[in-house]
């Protein structure tokens, strides 16, 4: 074996002929390629760690959503407890009145929940708010759990339509002596949960999912992928460790990695033995390890290669001098004399070298006598050709002159490029885009900003006409906006565009921009050309977005606690916890008072943000006009007694007996403007008057009061936000400012107009005109939350 | 002489080389083999087969002749309308392995994601059924669903104390039989009812033939005995409680040649009615798919069908075309899918709370 080796060896040794830094240097290699080696291993194990640590990490962020969605529930189950408190029915069967009674009461209250019902102790649902539910009751297992526990249960996640799914709480109650007498059920539709989840991370490319025991996803921003299995791997291999990570197909980067990690069965109950599980790109979740890589890479390999270049110099010097040595030899040889040997080195190669320069020297001496015959030959060639030369400069001097004369035109050109090069470079440091065309419309100018946000380059630009390059588009319907340039060539005046214009890019992707365009003139006054300025507004709508959302979380999370204090104050009120002394039930009433006004103030505001952010859901239904409008009036007339004010109502006798309409956007936009025009009348005097009757193609509503009127400044303010006219702003001080607002974008999205007319002192009058063929519908996810509490 | 001592040698390093490298790969195949997850989680599956179907809808011996043959234990729970069978998948996907139900329930509960796709090699007998028969009507078959009974809804009628009656609805509405009527325990077959009354298609084409459905059956409701699952039918019509029922077209046949001396008559009411498919699916999360399939595939096979089709007065799929044919104008079939069903909640809370 040794000898087949060895034989091969040999065979190897004829066959590469090395030189001799060849062989040093791969003496180098072998030395270095371990060392190289076990430094990478080194860096990978301290990755490994890092990574480790990382993912401890965000198990924190496992907990505390955890702990989120526990309290979410904790928090409903609470909710619809105190609903079974409120709402149990004290008899089997319920009068008509105290049904239609309580279920007005349960509509009002209902909040986040999409469905109350009250079942019977026959499984029958007696009372329901929406009737969002498939099948019986009685097939329900969670239902079925509660009645035999009596306690109160949290059913599994299920689907209510395609794209919707919802949690009930199912509450039991008896009536003593009786055993089981009814349920209280309560649905929640889960993409309120989503919204929590959602508004609190998704900063670092997070994706939560919320799995159920059969490993279907639950709760996801993307309803599409509701019911399904979760996406990126078996959920088997999830359950064996609590995190690991998988491969996915990222639309923009291609194949890619991913992590996850997970939590199981967090809320303890066996209906919801929910997983939580978190996504993240790799190249998200270990960002900074991965940066990091890099020096731990680059450093040693730079190290590596320096010392390899020291070496490879160092060995290079030795050979140099022996291959100085052999080409001074083979000139000599040649018989080149001239060049003498030199060496610094004092080593063996030195002396060779000293050896072979006493050689030349002797050689050398010969040649010299011969050297100098030649030499008396070529002294008179060169006389005649200094003659020649001679008539050459005097060419050169009449060649300078002339171009003495370019050269003072260069000087003037480079000062007028000078002047050009610093309006360019402060064109280019405006943060704003900044393109100028002439009348052509060919672009002249194109500054840095514009190139980053078009994604074109100065150069492919200028010469173009504009319209090819940059393209405007309306927002609302996407058709092409060039009147805004157009007009500033043809007439001559600035224009500005804002809040609609979105900019297609190079890479076809759609920026929103605000922009403004002005005229160039020449010194005569004439229009030369146009200068258009941009820039991207993408950021400033995602903060406006934001605004909202925040809104809409801090009140759903404010909403919920104050519904509780308001209900148990009205339950100590009620003498559920005792009688109360005289003195604490008139501070009671005080408090209920104000958290009554504090839910509406908060439903006014989560309107506003639904409304802003489209979630507004209007879903018309035929109803009888004038049976809805009596039984809203019959709402407030308690308020309009207390003032002790006058009301009359005129109903057209035409009035549709099957208006399709919304019934709750309705009531929010009726009850807003009626109680508005009782709170702005005088008590006593005040008189208020409604009149419904057709006109046209409309349904319209006046309403008419006698009241302090609305200032004449004030009435085209009226419908914006927070406006409140100021001669009533101590009439009524818990006014949000909000209402005219909140029943102005119903209007218009249920597909009809408001208006007013009004004289101080003598009183308002608002019409409101719906279609009469019906609201229009509109898909969302949310009804309006009632915002007017009329106890 | 040397040239050929090379040449043997490099013939032993080549051997050499060759056989550590075999070596290496046998080692490395050896080691992916046991990584590779274990296929064996069915056949650890438990011996239970839990099916969930109506009341007296299995002739005994299809069940304990399974049972025998595989030795799996059927736990069989009964439910006695559809809307159970809609909220027990819907409330838990996991508490049964085989569910019976009408297809156009089937295809709710599809829509909700609860169905599994059928695996169809684990069903070979499936070949020995028609699908053609169905294709037309039923788009679910073989897919989702593996069709069991064909059926329809009408009217049975105690001949001797209603002597003249007209093949229709109103019979149900007559007040000289007030408290002797019944209608069954279903939601959508008492809506349906109404809804065919009105000359209105089974699936209504707008809210307001709902809407005018529930004011004719809160009109019927103070007539009513009760609403009454099918099979409590029998009792009542055999103590005179009952006269006149809206019934299932199988229970009806049974109660007929059971009780001769009752004169009953069934008949499909001329306004029309309903015709629906029985079929058996496999919930999404049921724990024991394979003893389903072995289930399904018991069902198929052609000794066991013609066994429960003649115990049941019911008719297979393949035989109901013909059967039904001269009817067949009248019938329309549910669709669970295409219908208001907060409307539909709504009226039927409404006139059951009301009938208590």
């Amino acid at each position: 074996m040794l000898k087949i080796l060895h034989h091969y060896w040999k065979t190897l040794k004829y066959k590469l002929k090395l030189t001799l830094s060849a062989k040093m240097l791969l003496l180098l290699l072998f030395a270095f390629i371990p060392l190289l080696l076990s430094f990478v291993l080194f860096i990978f194990q301290v990755e490994g760690s890092l990574k480790k640590q990382v993912i401890n990490e965000r198990f924190a962020l496992l907990e505390s959503q955890s702990r989120e969605i526990t309290r979410f529930i904790n928090d409903h189950l609470e909710h619809t407890e105190l609903f079974s408190y409120m709402y149990q029915p004290q008899a089997d069967f319920l009068s008509k009145e105290q049904k239609d009674q309580t279920l007005q009461n349960m509509q009002n209250n209902a909040h986040a929940f999409d469905n109350v019902c009250i079942l019977d102790k026959n499984d029958v649902v007696q009372i329901c708010t929406m009737y969002k539910f498939f099948g019986d009751w009685r097939g329900n297992k969670w239902y079925q759990e509660a009645k035999k526990t009596l306690k109160p249960t949290v059913s599994n996640v299920f689907l209510t339509s395609a794209y919707e799914s919802s949690l009930a709480f199912i509450v039991p109650f008896s009536r003593p002596g009786e055993g089981y007498s009814g349920s209280v059920v309560a649905q929640i539709p889960m993409v309120q949960l989503t919204n929590l989840l959602d508004s609190s991370t998704m900063s670092n490319g997070e994706d939560i999912f919320v799995l159920n025991s059969a490993n279907q996803i639950i709760a996801h921003n993307n309803p599409e992928l509701l019911f399904n299995q979760f996406p990126y791997i078996d959920v088997a291999r999830i359950s064996e460790s609590r995190e690991g990570n998988f491969e996915y197909d990222d639309q923009s980067v291609g194949r890619s990695l991913g992590w996850y990690y997970v939590m199981e069965d967090f809320l303890g109950s066996e209906s919801s033995r929910w997983k939580l599980v978190i996504t993240q790109p790799e190249s998200i979740l270990f960002k900074d390890i991965y940066s990091y890589r890099l020096v731990m890479i680059v450093l040693p390999v730079l190290v590596f290669v320096l010392l390899f270049f020291i070496a490879f110099f160092w060995i290079k010097s030795v050979t140099n001098s022996l291959t100085q040595l052999t080409t001074s030899a083979q000139t000599i040889a040649l018989g080149d004399l001239s060049i003498p040997i030199t060496s610094q080195q004092d080593d063996e190669v030195g002396l060779l070298a000293k050896s072979f320069e006493q050689m030349r020297v002797k050689l050398k001496s010969s040649y010299i006598d011969l050297e100098k015959k030649v030499k008396e030959k070529t002294d008179q060639l060169s006389t005649q050709v200094h003659y020649v030369a001679d008539q050459n400069m005097q060419l050169e001097d009449t060649k300078r002159a002339m171009l003495n004369l370019l050269e003072d035109v260069r000087e003037q050109e480079e000062e007028a490029a000078d002047e050009k090069h610093k309006l360019q470079t402060l064109l280019d440091s405006i943060g704003d885009a900044v393109f100028a065309i002439n009348l052509d419309k060919e672009i002249i100018l194109f500054n840095k900003a514009c190139e980053i946000l078009s994604g074109y380059t100065a150069k492919e630009a200028l010469g173009q006409r504009y319209n090819k390059i940059l393209t405007f588009v309306y927002e609302h319907d996407r058709t092409t906006n060039t009147v805004f340039i157009d007009d500033v060539l043809k007439r001559g005046i600035a224009s500005t565009m804002t809040g609609s214009t979105l900019l297609l890019t190079k890479k076809g992707v759609q920026v929103p921009v605000a922009d403004s365009a002005a005229p160039i003139h020449d010194s005569n006054g004439e229009v030369v050309g146009g200068v258009v300025v941009f820039r991207d507004v993408t950021h400033d709508r995602e903060v406006e977005r934001m605004k909202t959302e925040f809104v809409s979380v801090a009140s759903h999370q404010l909403r919920t606690p104050l519904t509780s204090i308001k209900w148990y104050s009205e339950m100590l009120m009620n003498g559920d916890g005792g009688k109360l002394p005289e003195k604490a039930k008139i501070y009671l009433e005080k408090a209920i008072a104000s958290t009554s006004n504090m839910v509406d103030l908060i439903n006014s505001l989560l309107n506003v943000s639904r409304i802003e952010t489209g979630k507004i859901s209007i879903r018309p239904l035929p109803c009888n006009l004038p049976a809805s409008i009596k039984k809203l009036v019959d709402e407030i007339r308690p308020l309009i007694k207390k003032r002790q004010q006058k009301l009359s109502l005129k109903l057209s006798n035409l009035l549709p007996s099957d208006y399709p309409m919304d019934i709750v956007i309705f009531r929010e936009i009726f009850l807003n403007l009626l109680s508005n025009a009782i709170k702005y009348s005088p008590e006593i005097k005040g008189h208020i008057q409604i009149h419904v009757h057709i006109q046209k193609n409309n349904i319209c509503f006046e309403i008419r009061d006698n009241g302090f009127g609305i200032p004449k400044s004030a009435v085209p303010k009226l419908f914006s936000r927070f406006y409140r006219a100021y001669n009533v702003l101590d009439k009524d001080p818990t006014g949000t400012g909000l209402g005219l607002y909140i029943v102005k974008e119903l209007v218009s999205i249920s597909g009809g107009t408001v208006s007013c007319s009004s004289k101080v002192n003598e009183g308002t009058v608002f019409i409101v005109k719906l279609p009469l063929s019906g609201m229009k519908e509109k898909s969302g996810e949310l009804s309006p939350a009632s915002t007017l509490s009329t106890q | 002489m040397r040239n050929n001592q090379q040449q043997t040698n490099s013939k032993k390093f080549l051997f050499l080389v060759v056989g550590v490298s075999i070596f290496l790969v046998l080692c490395f195949c050896i080691f992916l083999f046991q990584q590779r997850p274990q296929d064996s989680i069915n056949s650890s599956e438990e011996k239970i087969l839990r099916i969930y179907d109506w009341e007296n809808y299995f002739s005994p011996e299809t069940l304990a002749n399974f049972e025998k043959e595989t030795g799996i234990t059927v736990d069989l729970t009964t439910f006695v309308n559809e809307d159970e069978v809609l909220a027990a998948v819907q409330s838990d996907p996991s508490q049964y392995d085989l569910v019976l139900s009408s297809d156009s329930n089937i295809e709710l509960l599809l829509y909700m994601k609860l169905v599994t796709l059928l695996d169809r090699k684990k069903i070979p007998n499936l070949k020995n059924f028609d699908e053609s028969v169905l294709a037309h009507v039923d788009t679910l078959v073989g897919e989702y669903t593996v069709p069991y009974l064909w059926g329809t809804t009408g009217i049975l009628v105690n001949t001797e104390k209603i002597p003249d009656y007209s093949k229709s609805w109103d019979l149900l509405w007559d007040d000289r039989y007030s408290g002797k009527l019944a209608m069954l325990d279903d939601s959508w077959e008492v809506i349906g009812a109404g809804l065919k009354s009105l000359h209105y298609p089974l699936v209504p084409d707008n809210d307001e033939q709902l809407n005018q459905a529930w004011q004719k059956l809160s009109k019927q409701r103070p007539l009513l005995y009760d609403y009454v699952p099918s099979l409590d039918l029998e009792e009542l019509f055999v103590d005179g409680s009952v006269w006149a029922a809206q019934v299932y077209n199988g229970d009806a046949q049974e109660f007929i040649a059971k009780h001769p001396d009752l004169h009953l008559t069934y008949f499909i009411p001329d306004e029309g009615s309903s015709l629906w498919i029985d079929s058996f699916f496999i919930p999404i999360a049921a724990k024991h798919k394979n003893n389903a399939y072995l289930f399904l595939d018991y069902l198929l096979r052609p000794d066991v069908g013609a066994d429960f089709a003649s115990y049941l007065k019911y008719a297979t799929p393949n035989k109901a075309a013909k059967q039904l044919e001269s009817d067949m104008a009248r019938l329309e079939y549910f669709d669970n899918t295409k219908v208001n069903h907060m409307l539909y909640n709504k009226i039927w809370s409404d006139i059951r709370f009301f009938s208590l």
